[in-house]
Order: C-alpha cells, then structure tokens, then sequence
C-alpha cells in the first residue's frame, strides 16, 4: 500500500506539471486548448529518442519543453492569425501532431528500460533510498514549475496575460497585442505539457503514441477538482489547488486501478469514467448557480 | 494633434450597406475638449472606435500628433490614445486584484518580465486611490470583480489616465451609473483631463452635460457632423436652444430629447 501510494504521489506531481498547462490555457487565458493531447506525446517522443541516442535525460526535458511550445505556438498561429477558432485550431494541431510524433519516435512504442533516463540517474546514485530519491526529484522540478509560473504571472508580462484571458478589448486599450499574449499562453502551455510527457515517459521507462490521449480531460480533472477543495483566487493557491487536484485523481485513479475489479471496473474503463467525473463537475456548479437565480428572481 | 479627415465607415451585409460615418473631418488642437450629442445611430461611438481603431476605416484618414495611423491597429494607437466605453465591466480586468489592474495601466510601453507589483509601485497606487477619495485605498487587493460598477469606473478612469495619454475618448462613460456615481465620475474625469492637459471627445446622451463640459460641441446625425458650436457661443447656448435646433430638423429622438 506504501509503495502504491508513493506510486500515486510520484504520478500526480509528473501529470501535474501537464495539469499546469491545462490551467494556464483554461483558466488563464479562457482558451479551451486540445493541443494538449499531441503535445504530451510530442515531449514523450523527443526526450525518449533522445535518451535512446544517449542524450542527457535532463537536457531531454528541456528539449522536450522547447518542442511542446513550438507546437502551441502552431496552434496560436492558427487562431490569432489564420482566424481558425480556439477548439478547431487545437485539434488540428494535435492531428498534425500524431504523425509528427510518429516520426520523431520512428514507431508507436520506445522502451527506455535499458537506457538511462533522468530516473535511473537520480535513483541509482542514492542505491539503498533510490525510490525516495526520484520522489524527492519528481516534486522539487514539479515546485519549481509551480513557483516559476507563479512569479510568471506576477510579472508585467504575466499580468497582461492573465488580462488577455478577462477581456481581449480591455487589454488592446492598455497597448498589450492580444494575440501576441495568446500565443505566449498557448507556447508555455504546451511547454509544460510536453516537459511533464518527458517526465512521465523517462519515469514509466516508456513513449507510446497513445499516451497523450486525454491529456486534456485528466489535466481539466485536476483543475477542476483542486479549483473545489482550494477556493482561491490568489495565483500562488490557484497554482497549488492544480497540483493537489491532481494528486487527489491520481489516488483515485490508483485506487480505483487496485480495487475497481470488485465493482466490475477495468482499466479501459478510466477514461469514460474521468470524462463523466469532468462532466459532472462542469455541470454541478451551472445547475447550482441556474437554481440560485430562480431563487433570487421570485 | 488630432487630424482627422474625410473619415467613413461603411457596414455592408449582403446588397444591405449601412454608412455609419460620413466623410467626416474634425481638428482637435492640444487640450480641446469635444463633447458630441445625436441620436441613436447617428455614428457618434462609431467616430471614437474609428479613432482608437476597435473598427477599421472604410476611407479617410487620422492623423496623430505628425503620425499617420489610420490603420495602427488599437493597441498600437493606444499608447497614446486611451478610451473608456460605457459599461463599467469592460475597463477592467475582473479577476485580477485593483492593485494588478493599476500595475497593467501603469506603462504602456514594452512590457518586462520584472515583477509588476514593487513595493514602490504599491505605494504610488496606494496614493493615487487615495486621491480618488471613494476608499479604494483600503481595497488594493480586492479582486475587481467585487467592486461595484460606479467603483470599477472610477478605477477605468484611473486607468486610462495613469499612462498620460495624450488623447481621450470617453464614450458615455457615464450613462450605466446611477446618478450620484455619474457625478462623481463626470468631476474625476474633468479633474484629470484638466491636471494632465488631455485632448479630449465625449460622447454623451445627456445635453446639460454636453454643455457643461468641454470647449466645443458637435451634433451629429446619420454619420454627419450637423453643427459644431466652440467657445463663447457654446458658452451662452442652453438646453432648449439645442433641443430646438434638433427638433427643427426632425433629427432628434426620445433618448436625445429626455436625456
């Protein structure tokens, strides 16, 4: 149970940093962004082929951040410059990525075990407290994106961002060029996507071309789920709320894993069971302010 | 300073064209404060967002200062030109703190990466809030979106006159709020326009404050500019002198008249 929990934690900080991005474009920006589901593959594929190569697994996570914002640049070019709307504009890129991702990675599936990811550096200097070692990396890189965003947005350049995603005409009055803000959310974005699908890959040993597959749904999960427990306006809790949400679906995903047999449930059964949880949450919150208002117009 | 010469904007949808503005040429010398009246659709909030560049020209020209900018797009013009629009919730930015909006108003210059807020920078607001003398001060770190819409306007007008503009547009700024808040902020914008030398246009419904306020008057009326008045006869006319003079043409409309 120990190990299982740890499993859970070290999970839900990787998928975290990609819940971040979810957060910046959703909740910053108001830019419902489908990218995503590429882009965690397209980091996945460049650090692992890299790592195969025998590159550094920590450059490869950089690496990995550089291409996740070329391809959230793609689709900020598509909506701010060519008009396509927000959703259209993500699909299209993420459609363009899944060929993309297969040509970087050469086929669907790249195995790391015998290679020496970030993980197997960082757990096999510590031998006796290995596992604890990659805990311990996992949530200082995972912090550090967390504090880095939060100064981020707390910068001159941040504020006119999160402006961007109150009002595009209020911002345009305060000399800020709109579509320059989008892109710069849409590029960090999907950064933090693809560095949190390296991380994901060197940790499980693994790039799959379907990996990324709900990377939207789960990242809106934890947003959504962390938004309900820490109800904060502040950019440092907001922030947090992202990282405990995802901790928190992370363990129930896991728990779920271990024991949803009892109850009939199989693995494949996750996906439609976090996109109706995602729905639900969506939906009770419109249902509980359309019953406020009824209330309050008699 | 502001030139603005045989201006048109055309609405077309299908065979249907709509001429907002017709080939209309105003001057504006530093420090002129222009307030314009007409009625509903005569093209007087379609003349501000053609001079801040919300909507693109059909034909003419703008000319700031020495600088052509007819097709700057507006947050371009809007390092030296700032406008306020009607409702109090599009000037500011709701989720961001008073203190933040003030910070994102401060420069309209290249933005850094250094952090907004400085304690120096707090302490400026801090001052200016005061000044306003509503209790904002008390409030920096209040979200905007609990403030109420006499406050948030208050807030827009800091705003827009933080940066030193050198162009105002007002575009009745006044009219959503009750009348004791349309008060205020008519006295706070004609306090900062009046400390900063701004060079100013007012749209406004209501015709006591369109000569009370401001230098010189146009009337306008289906996208045309019908009569302008400037100093001492703008001085000395009154209400029923304009209402007269729409309700001689037949231009005028409830709104304008009840206004």
């Amino acid at each position: 149970m120990a190990t299982l929990l740890m499993h859970a934690i070290e999970q839900g900080l990787a998928y975290g940093i990609a819940a971040l991005g979810v957060f910046l474009t959703y909740r910053i920006l108001q830019f419902p962004d489908l990218t995503v589901d590429g882009s965690f593959v397209t980091g996945a594929a460049i650090a692992s082929i890299l790592i195969l190569d025998g590159g550094d697994p920590f450059l490869a996570l950089a690496a990995a951040f550089l291409a996740g914002a070329t391809a959230g640049m793609v689709t900020g070019f598509l909506n701010t410059r060519l008009g396509i709307s927000s959703l259209l504009a993500g699909v299209l890129t993420m459609i363009m990525l899944y060929s993309i991702n297969l040509r970087i990675m050469g086929r669907p599936t790249l195995s790391m075990l015998r290679a020496s990811t970030a993980m197997q550096v960082v757990g096999g200097s510590w031998s006796p407290l290995g596992s604890l070692a990659i805990l311990a990396f996992i949530a200082l890189l995972t912090l550090a994106v967390k504090l880095g965003l939060d100064l981020f947005l707390k910068t001159e350049v941040g504020l006119a961002l999160r402006a961007t995603g109150d009002s595009e005409a209020m911002v345009s009055a305060h000399a800020v060029d709109p579509r320059a803000m989008k892109m710069l959310g849409l590029a960090l974005s999907n950064g933090l996507v693809a560095l949190s699908g390296a991380l994901v890959a060197q940790y499980g040993g693994f790039a799959d071309i379907g990996m990324g597959i709900g990377t939207i749904v789960t990242g809106l999960a934890a947003v959504i789920l962390g938004g309900s427990l820490i109800r904060s306006q502040r950019v440092g809790w907001m922030t947090a709320s992202v990282l405990v949400g995802s901790l928190v679906y992370r363990m129930a995903v896991v728990i779920a894993l271990r024991y949803g047999y009892a109850v009939g449930f199989q693995a494949s059964d996750l996906k439609l069971i976090t996109a109706l949880l995602v729905i639900l949450a969506l939906v009770i919150p419109a249902v509980r302010e359309r019953r406020l208002r009824k209330v309050s117009s008699c | 300073m502001l030139r603005i010469e045989q201006v048109s904007k055309t609405y077309r949808s299908g065979p249907d064209t709509v001429v907002a503005v017709r080939e209309v040429s105003l001057f504006l010398a530093r420090g002129d404060f222009l307030t314009i009246i007409g009625s509903n659709g005569a093209g007087k909030s379609t003349l501000l967002n053609l001079i801040a560049g919300v909507v693109p020209l059909t034909s003419g020209r703008i000319v700031l200062g020495e600088d052509d900018v007819s097709v700057a797009p507006a947050y371009r013009r809007a390092r030296r030109v700032s406008w306020i629009v009607q409702n109090p919730l599009a000037g500011t930015a709701p989720s961001m703190s008073v203190a933040e909006n003030l910070a994102l108003a401060t420069s309209r210059g290249t933005r850094t990466l250094r952090p907004a807020l400085s304690r120096r920078l707090r302490h400026e607001i801090h001052r200016r809030l005061e000044a306003l003398g509503i209790g904002l001060e008390q409030r920096l770190d209040c979200r905007v979106s609990l403030l109420s819409g006499g406050e948030r306007q208050a807030l827009a007008v800091l705003m827009a006159t933080l940066a030193r503009p050198e162009v105002l547009l007002l575009d009745e700024h006044t009219a959503a709020l009750d009348p004791r808040n349309a008060a205020l902020i008519t006295q706070l914008t004609c306090d900062f326009v009046e400390r900063l030398g701004l060079t100013v246009l007012m749209v406004t419904h209501n015709m006591a404050q369109a000569l009370e306020v401001g230098n010189r008057l146009i009337m306008m009326h289906r996208g045309e500019v019908l009569h302008e008045l400037a100093g001492e006869e703008k001085r000395t006319a009154s209400v029923p002198q304009l209402v007269e003079f729409f309700t001689q043409r037949e231009v005028a409309d409830d709104r304008l008249l009840l206004g």
